[in-house]
């Protein structure tokens, strides 16, 4: 189990090599960098801009930059902003709470109802039960989160004040009820996208083995239909249920920018946003590492999951 | 030899008419583009200039109001699906154009191309790519001809894998064999036999991915990072319900255009479904 586990671990190393100096290169190439701002704005001889270049390391082949930045990143060190000269590790420091308590909320979120109306369904297949949650499905992986977020916001929080509009935190009320308020909305809103995928697999892979022969014996056995729907087919579901966990992180985090933007959570979606608009690569840089040590950090633990869940994948490889 | 080839369009036709739903989201479709392309042509269409009405409600002059601005909003909407029924289509040829090759050639050589182009496929997959064309577009810009490339690039992992999965089985074919004992070259192989025999799936997704491109692209320039005014796209226009005020108080600015949003995405992955349980036996209920 370690050797698989250390073998995945050194396989993700030149993934996230290859992530970071794509964008990296990329976002060099892009115009706009801080010397011509700098330049631009201030009127430069030819002679200064040279010296900002070798001042900010920019006279350099973009390889080297590369290996510079990679060595500074194992540091612990990101660089500063371009617009606010602020830490960018400290900034998104600032912003990883928020971000993480929104998307594992999302995740328990769509896993729940998504199991839930999966049991459901293969429980009665073709009862009301089963059409709402298809429809449920159908409908969360068609509809545009943002349209739907706002208009959720303009029903329950404009028209009957149900519900906070935005924010984390209600003015002066730091507590867990205002909290728990604040974050309805939004988990809800990231969980639709991702629900369809759990309804389908915990219905197909329950409906799989309703007939087997284990679930035959429990049912004469005598025990109640709810039981063995719960503690005999259920097992059956929970691998591709963690397969499913896989797809659904990148769309998780990928609906979290958009939903932290609009209900104004200050997390690292919307600090991406402003960040692109601003054109701060070195917060885009930053981000972009984050995102693609969580995006390995989950496979790996998926991996080892599926690995203790069915023995055979160890021993395969 | 295959008892029904699933080419055989009039057989497809008539199970795909079966499906209620698929053939009403193709009218709306059509209608749609129809709409889009024939509207400006023969009406007063502008979506550009100036009323000096700023979020007029919807009236005789202005069917669906104004916008924050004083732009007519029925032009505007118009206008937008222009705009995402361009980016749907157009993004999507870019992802097949790119994955089906892809795809087939990891799927007939295997061995070490399989390994770099479906290891690069994994990659893709795994990073949300609402983040990489979030950093494209910082990177490149947000014009039209950007967009539309960055979204159907960032996609090609899709067709790449669907025809992969069906060109592994379809090499091991005894008519692949015997065009390879027959001496015929690769190439021909792949483009006469594996091709047509391996793009069944692509079918079957093609309205998703489509769905997913114009889904995309609104959510960019809803992030403002899409589409820029004065050019008009259905997520730019719900953007400005990011505006408290607007959000608040004038519904009628960003509730069309989502609503045109909704309808769009729901009809083309009806027509999906449609080609999906027209295509696939399994499917049937």
């Amino acid at each position: 189990m370690i050797k698989y586990v250390i073998k995945r671990l050194l396989l993700a190393i030149p993934i996230f090599i290859s992530i970071t100096l794509i964008v990296y290169v990329l976002s060099s190439a892009a115009p706009g960098s801080p010397v011509d701002i700098i330049a631009s704005s201030a009127n430069l001889s030819d002679e200064q801009v040279k010296e900002l270049e070798i001042a900010y390391g920019l006279d350099k082949p973009v390889l080297v930059r590369y290996g510079i930045w990679l060595g500074d990143l194992l540091q612990g060190d990101l660089g500063e902003s371009m617009k606010t000269n602020e830490e960018v590790a400290v900034v998104i420091g600032q912003r990883i709470g928020p971000s993480l308590l929104l998307t594992i909320s999302s995740l328990i979120c769509s896993v729940v109802i998504g199991v839930a109306l999966g049991i459901l369904s293969a429980h009665k297949p073709y009862s009301f039960w089963d059409k709402f949650s298809s429809a449920v499905a159908f409908f969360g992986n068609s509809v545009p989160s943002f349209f739907i977020a706002l208009l959720l916001i303009y029903i329950l929080s404009v028209r009957l004040g149900l519900l906070p509009a935005s924010g984390m935190w209600g003015a002066g009320e730091h507590n867990l009820s205002n909290l728990l308020q604040h974050l309805f909305l939004p988990s809800l809103i990231i969980s639709l996208q991702s629900v369809g995928g759990y309804i389908k697999q915990t219905r197909g892979s329950m409906l799989e083995c309703i007939n087997e022969d284990y679930v035959k014996t429990a049912r004469s056995k005598g025990i109640s239909e709810w039981r063995i729907t719960i503690c005999h087919v259920l097992r059956n579901a929970w691998i591709p249920i963690v397969t499913q966990l896989g797809f659904s992180v990148p769309f998780v985090i990928g609906g979290a920018v958009v939903t932290e933007q609009i209900f104004g959570w200050p997390g690292i979606g919307s600090l991406m946003v402003t960040a692109i608009n601003t054109r701060d690569y070195n917060i885009i840089m930053g981000i972009t590492v984050l995102i693609a040590v969580v995006v390995l950090v989950t496979n790996i633990i998926l991996d080892v999951v599926y690995a203790y869940l069915d023995p055979r994948i160890t021993a395969e490889t | 030899m295959q008892k029904k080839r699933p080419s055989s369009f009039r057989s497809f036709y008539a199970k795909f008419r079966k499906h209620r739903l698929a053939q009403i989201g193709l009218i709306v479709i059509i209608v749609e583009i129809l709409a889009v392309i024939i509207l400006p042509l023969v009406m007063d269409l502008d979506p550009y200039s100036i009323n000096p009405l700023f979020n007029a409600p919807p009236s005789s002059e202005h069917w669906l109001g104004t916008d924050p601005v004083g732009r007519d909003l029925f032009a505007r909407v118009i206008y937008g699906g222009r705009i995402s029924l361009l980016v749907g289509f157009s993004a999507t040829a870019i992802s097949v154009i790119i994955g089906l090759p892809l795809g087939l050639v990891a799927g007939y050589y295997r061995g070490k191309v399989e390994t770099v182009i479906m290891r690069a496929a994994d990659i893709f997959m795994s990073f949300p790519s609402m983040i990489l064309v979030l950093v494209m577009v910082a990177i490149f810009g947000n014009s039209l001809p950007v967009l539309i490339s960055l979204i159907g690039v960032l996609a090609w992992p899709h067709p790449a894998r669907l025809v992969y999965g069906r060109a592994l089985s379809v090499r091991r074919m005894e008519y692949v064999e015997a065009a390879k004992v027959g001496g015929c070259s690769d190439l021909t192989i792949l483009l006469k036999y594996v091709l047509p025999n391996s793009v069944a799936p692509l079918w079957m997704s093609v309205a998703f991915q489509i769905s997913s491109a114009i889904l995309t692209e609104s959510s960019l320039s809803f992030l403002g990072a899409g589409i820029q005014p004065p050019e008009a796209s259905w997520g730019n226009i719900v953007y400005q319900a990011q505006n408290v005020v607007v959000l608040y108080t004038y519904p009628w600015v960003w509730i069309p255009a989502g609503l045109c949003l909704i309808v769009t995405i729901v009809s083309i992955n009806f027509v999906g479904e449609g080609i999906r349980d027209a295509l696939d036996p399994k499917m049937k209920r």
